[in-house]
């Protein structure tokens, strides 16, 4: 299925705006294995987004299809085809 | 209920008379302003749509929970300079209360909640803003 990640604010020095992939779900199929098997394709930025332990850094702020996602739960959202997520540091409008 | 974020500035004079109706007894006005913190520019990004669907959420939030008749809000974006409009805010209630109350609660959500950054251009280099 293809998915696009979005990056924002300082992500975008690292990753680029934006990326179309195509992913392989393995039965995993969900958004946090989908943004793990984006970035480990960057594998000197991994750790930008992820702890060792491969869990979100706790600064990562996650949104899936416009709905603000919480980071323990990503691991049971399912993606599907077309989804996009976007990937943000700590907001600072205003 | 109208949310823009947009490079381009308001009018804010008109966009009180905009909000405007009878039933109203006060309107409220956060107009949030780029301050010298010894920056040259600010630049703010976000994004747009994410955005603009998190402010419409804790607009629809606050017109319940402040029986708000009218609410404008304006994010800019783009390279502003000292003094320029950041954020805008135009509340309408019947009472001084409900629309104090839901300005704040509107302005502190957005402050929390809306994907939007800023980035301070210094003299000497560059530094994202992170609350």
């Amino acid at each position: 299925m293809k998915i696009k990640i979005k990056f924002f604010a300082r992500f975008t020095e690292i990753f680029g705006r934006e990326a179309v992939f195509e992913y392989e779900a393995a039965g995993k199929n969900s958004l946090k294995d989908a943004v793990s098997t984006f970035c480990r394709g960057c594998p000197d930025k991994y750790g930008e987004v992820f702890t060792k332990d491969g869990e979100f850094q706790d600064y990562v702020l996650i949104m899936h299809n416009l709905t603000r996602i919480d980071r323990d739960d990503a691991g049971e959202v399912k993606v599907a085809d077309g989804d996009e997520i976007a990937i943000y540091p700590p907001v600072a409008g205003g | 209920m109208a949310v823009r974020i947009t490079k381009d500035d308001v009018d804010i004079a008109k966009l009180i008379e905009e909000s405007k109706k009878e039933s109203m007894g006060a309107i409220v006005v956060f107009d949030g302003i780029v301050r010298n913190d010894g920056i040259d520019k600010i630049e703010l990004s976000a994004y747009i749509e994410g955005a603009t669907k998190e402010i419409e959420d804790i607009v629809a939030d606050a017109e319940k929970k402040f029986n708000l008749l009218s609410v404008e809000v304006i994010h800019r974006i783009g390279v502003l300079d000292v003094g320029d409009n950041i954020l805008i805010i135009v509340i309408g209630a019947g009472h001084r209360k409900e629309a104090f109350g839901g300005c704040e609660y509107i302005l502190e959500e957005i402050k929390t909640r809306a994907p939007i950054w800023k980035k301070e251009h210094l003299k000497d280099g560059s530094r994202w803003v992170e609350q």
